[in-house]
């Protein structure tokens, strides 16, 4: 009883037919053994995924070279057994269209996952147009200012791994030094320390103490960072602010505010209740008494000029991290030159300059960036509630295109479910040839930031295209569809004539 | 000052009464509260409050008797009760009942009980911290902050403070927060107050004393004032209406006991003779309850403003409709009464499957995640995926029937063609809508997260499931099974849309469709694999040694 006549078991007319090795690749069976053992590993995908993350399953499974050739070879089986049928007769239309569209949607997935780009961008209220798309592919640089040479590893999805501490080798720099990573962790801990840089911000070392709680606590601030110009413990803030910049509104009743002057000397408003208290010069190494309780504070340490920067470490298992202090992963990059050797963390997503000189190294461990033609500008950023509740009932950022000439070519919104285009032509969403700017996430902390996922799939009207004729070949098979046995309408009522012939429970 | 001595008044006045409100409460479920992002009637609120908390409506009290969701709202907002002491509060999970070193033997303890429990808010508090950091939760855990929400909802009962019945004066902003009989008096003055709390007084002592005319005149006079409040924010007479019409008229259990009796008349039908009434009569009530959960659907989309299947709940239900739909199509074509004795007993098991899991499956009409919302790809996606489900359930309970004729009469079961036909084409049904939502899926993701395929659990599962059902028909085809193959693959395949409908979101509990995703249920889902691969297996056994006796008697 096959739909499409008999197939496989007519004499061959054409002689490519009996090519032993076509016949294998046209042949039913084989075909099932394809279509099994794909059912079989994207279970295993779906439960590593859970038991991991959608990352690892992804390298280990649907995006592993093996898997790709497993498809490449279900699409020469699917290839093969169409023409196995040649030549074609009306009642194959199902079966040849049903092929066929899945024919169309790998070649639309091969070409979108070829030319195609997939990323995210986080990009905040009143900053300046961003084109930097952080693609889903991490790669490590190591790049030597003094050579002016750098070298890149592509490292696909997954992080690069240390195993069985074996280093991996990163490069031989011209100026000698042999660079490995030596270790590879999930439990990177980046302690915020700003690094000398010229053109930067000014940066203190705060510490805060009281002795009759015997509590301290230590930490940079770095002026005008989004992140670390303040240290903020609820009852008590202390702000940092530039030469000329004007200190933020808004505080804890009890607060400090540190001014950074041009010549590099500080100056300390102190606000107790929130009224103003007193203001004082602070020299770095004298604590000063606040006059809340017995809290004192002290700049440690200054830096005229600085830039954000982190040092990393691993953290232990057995220990918890603080609130508010996210685990990262992160690589131990071991530099060695004769004699010496300089061992450091490098958290993903974030550059480590080593100290190897006057011109000192550089390593940066995270994800590809792919410059759009264009930058994106978000002007308004809006949560609607659900009535009476903070859960959120939608999203939607309202967006500018702008060119590197500095004129806004477009704009546009994006929300959930109604993504923005630019270009906007209709044809060019049909055809997937355009960048599609979707609703990705959003910081519920911060409602002046927007994370939006950005697309450009070229294999788009081949996916579409041959998804419609998929579905078009189901229906003309089912409609087409004849029984061995006559039509199963007579013979049922043909049964049901003779007194129940097809009985119920019996 | 007034508004205090009311308040007063209205909070003192229980005297620890510990009998039921001896009028009608049905004036009272008209009251509209603001909860959980929507506004809905006291009736509608009462009875999710009560499932939230105990996991049943109605809850067994101390004393043995019966309260259902109404007289819990209206209990508690007169303090009839001292609900601290009554075990209402569930907890489901047998581990942290042990944990918490209570009686193992009970599913519901009092507020007073836990409070006497310190591991319960330190487990809680893990849970919070582990989802924080964005690790995975463990089920102790997870439990455990379940328990302590029940706790802070009967806490905010007792104080009054989730009644929020007082709309926020006109020209507050759109979505404005609706106010309990606390901060009442802060927004509205006393002139307007007093009557509300008057009328709120005049009807606890009509219940007391009960006398219920004065009590149905004290809500209405109610219920006007609190319209007139805010005529624009408060939903009119006939929304009200519709939702509790709709919660009292309960059209799915309706429908379920309908699909019961109509197996029952069509076991006894046939085409002809005297037997055809039976039959037909079968076929009247299935259309019957099938109108009841039309029609109890379509309230729910007239209510909650969207699709009717956003979560476990109501999908279960469409795919139970859809199943007695296509029983009732393909009777339409074959007129054989096999069709809907497949079908009914499946939609049947999915509708008692619902109704006896309220906590893992609730009913509640919740406002909708934003990515589900106002999208047409979504819901034409989502529609078709769920009724590819009932095409297959439909040919499961015909498998089922298939496969009875093998246990019964292994030797001559093969030869009967119609039914190996009809249960291929339900087959190919399911197979073509499975493809189309799946497809439709991968439409609707490209707008929604970007991509049209990415992996995720919920579109490997569901593209695991089609290439089940196209590795049964090809293996056939290939001459590897015959109708005895496929009969089996309705039944075993089925386990894969089971996997890909509730396994993901109740098992894996991984991916982007984290929405759905819930806990509960697993041994009921359990129990119905071991069951089904027993039936499986003894299909297969007597299919076997039937082969075998025809091969030694050749």
């Amino acid at each position: 009883m096959m739909p499409f006549g008999a197939g496989p078991s007519r004499p061959p007319r054409h002689a490519w037919k009996r090519n032993p090795v076509f016949q294998f690749l046209a042949s039913l069976r084989l075909a099932v053994i394809l279509l099994s053992v794909l059912i079989v590993v994207s279970i295993a995908g779906t439960i590593f995924e859970s038991k991991f993350d959608a990352d690892t399953a992804r390298i280990w499974f649907y995006e592993a070279p093996w898997f790709h050739l497993w498809l490449l070879f279900l699409a020469a089986n699917l290839v093969c057994s169409a023409f196995m049928r040649y030549p074609w007769k009306r009642h194959h239309t199902g079966f040849l269209l049903t092929h066929l569209g899945i024919i169309v949607v790998m070649i639309g997935a091969v070409i979108g996952w070829v030319w195609g780009i997939e990323g995210t961008m986080t990009i905040f209220k009143g900053s300046p147009p961003d084109n930097s798309l952080v693609l889903q592919k991490r790669q490590l640089t190591v790049r030597d200012p003094d050579a002016r040479r750098a070298v890149t590893m592509h490292l696909g999805r997954g992080p690069l791994r240390v195993r069985n501490g074996d280093p991996v080798a990163i490069w031989n720099t011209p100026s000698g030094w042999n660079i490995e990573a030596v270790a590879s962790s999930d439990r990177v801990l980046g302690t915020f320390e700003p690094t000398p840089a010229a053109g930067g911000k000014a940066a203190v070392r705060v510490r805060l103490q009281t002795k009759a709680m015997g509590q301290t606590i230590d930490r940079w601030l770095l002026a005008g960072d989004r992140d670390h110009a303040r240290l903020d413990l609820g009852l008590i803030t202390v702000d940092l602010v530039a030469p000329g910049a004007n200190a933020p509104l808004a505080g804890a009743p009890n607060r400090a505010i540190i001014f950074a002057q041009e010549d590099g000397a500080l100056r300390a408003e102190i606000i107790t209740g929130g009224r103003r208290a007193a203001e004082a010069p602070l020299a770095v190494g004298t604590p000063v008494a606040t006059g809340w309780n017995d809290w004192s504070i002290e700049a440690v340490q200054t830096i005229a000029s600085a830039q954000p920067g982190f040092r990393f470490e691993e953290l232990a298992a057995d220990r918890k991290p603080s609130a508010g202090q996210p685990l990262i992963e992160g690589l131990q990059i071991r530099m060695t030159r004769g004699e010496q050797t300089i061992t450091q963390w490098v958290g993903a997503g974030w550059r480590v300059v080593f100290p190897t000189g006057a011109f000192p190294l550089e390593v940066s461990y995270g994800w590809e960036v792919h410059r759009l033609p264009f930058g994106l500008v978000l002007k308004d950023f809006v949560v609607e509630r659900n009535e009476g509740t903070d859960e959120p009932a939608s999203f939607r950022s309202d967006l500018a295109m702008v060119l590197p000439d500095g004129t806004t070519a477009a704009t546009g919104s994006c929300s959930m479910n109604q993504p923005a285009n630019y270009p906007q032509a209709f044809w060019r969403s049909l055809t997937g040839l355009t960048y599609k700017i979707s609703q990705a996430s959003w910081n519920p902390n911060d409602l002046s930031q927007s994370s939006v996922q950005i697309l450009r799939d070229p294999g788009w009207l081949a996916k579409w295209v041959g998804s419609l004729i998929l579905c078009a070949g189901l229906v003309t098979m089912f409609a087409l569809r004849r029984p061995a046995t006559g039509s199963p309408k007579k013979t049922a009522a043909a049964a049901a004539d003779k007194k129940d012939a097809v009985p119920t429970l019996s | 000052m007034k508004n205090t001595i009311l308040l007063v008044l209205l909070l003192l006045a229980p005297a620890a009464k510990a009998e039921k409100a001896s009028v009608d409460l049905s004036p009272w479920e008209e009251i509209v509260v603001q909860d959980s992002g929507r506004r809905k009637p006291m009736g509608s609120f009462g009875h999710e409050a009560l499932v939230k908390i105990s996991g049943r409506d109605p809850v067994v009290l101390s004393d043995d008797s019966k309260m259902d969701g109404t007289e819990f709202a209206f209990a508690n907002f007169y303090a009839t009760r001292d609900f601290t002491r009554e075990p209402v509060v569930l907890v489901s999970y047998r581990p942290l009942v042990e944990k918490l070193g209570l009686d193992t033997t009970r599913k519901r303890f009092s507020g007073k009980e836990l409070a006497g429990a310190p591991a319960l808010i330190e487990l809680a508090q893990e849970a919070a911290a582990l989802r924080q950091t964005g690790q995975p939760v463990p089920r102790l855990n997870a439990e455990a902050q379940s328990v302590i929400s029940r706790l802070q909802l009967l806490k905010g009962l007792g104080d009054m403070s989730a009644f929020a019945i007082f709309p926020p004066p006109p020209g507050a902003a759109n979505g404005a927060a609706w106010l309990s009989i606390e901060q009442m008096p802060v927004a509205y003055p006393p002139e307007t107050a007093g009557p509300l709390l008057t009328s709120l007084r005049d009807a606890n002592t009509a219940a007391r004393k009960g006398d219920g005319d004065e009590f149905a005149a004290a809500l209405r006079s109610l219920v006007d004032g609190l319209r007139e409040l805010n005529p624009a924010a408060y939903p009119s007479k006939d929304i009200t209406a519709r939702e509790l019409s709709y919660n009292r008229t309960k059209p799915f259990d309706k429908a379920m006991w309908l699909f019961a009796s109509a197996v029952a008349l069509l076991a006894f039908g046939s085409r002809h003779g005297w037997r055809r009434w039976p039959q037909r009569a079968g076929v009247a009530v299935t259309a019957a309850g099938l109108a009841f959960m039309l029609w109890g659907l379509l309230q729910r989309v007239l209510i909650a403003g969207r699709a009717p299947v956003t979560n476990m709940y109501e999908s279960v239900i469409w795919v139970a409709m859809g199943t007695v739909v296509f029983g009732l199509i393909f009777f339409a074509v074959y007129r054989h009464r096999l069709m809907l004795i497949a079908a009914l007993p499946v939609s049947f098991l999915a509708l008692l499957l619902v109704r006896s899991l309220p906590v893992a499956m609730p009913s509640r009409l919740d406002p909708l995640v934003p990515v589900l919302r106002d999208n047409f790809w979504l819901t034409v996606h989502v529609l078709t995926i769920t009724l590819s489900y009932a095409a297959f359930a439909l040919a499961l309970g015909f498998g089922h029937v298939v496969l009875w004729r093998y246990i019964r009469q292994p030797a001559t079961a093969d030869a009967v063609r119609p039914l190996h036909e009809w249960l291929y084409r339900m087959m190919f049904v399911g197979l073509i809508l499975l493809a189309a939502g799946t497809i439709l899926g991968g439409v609707w993701a490209n707008y929604s997260w970007g991509r049209f395929w990415g992996w995720d659990p919920k579109e490997t599962w569901a593209f695991i499931a089609l290439l089940m059902y196209v590795v049964a028909i090809h293996g056939k085809m290939a001459g590897w099974w015959g109708d005895f193959g496929i009969a089996v693959a309705a039944v075993v395949n089925f386990a894969g849309i089971i996997m890909a409908w509730y396994g993901v979101n109740y098992v894996l509990g991984a991916g982007l469709h984290s929405y759905g995703f819930g806990v509960g249920g697993e041994g009921y889902v359990l129990a119905f694999l071991a069951a089904e691969a027993a039936y499986v297996g003894l299909a297969v056994i007597r299919h076997r040694s039937a082969q075998q006796a025809t091969l030694t008697a050749a």
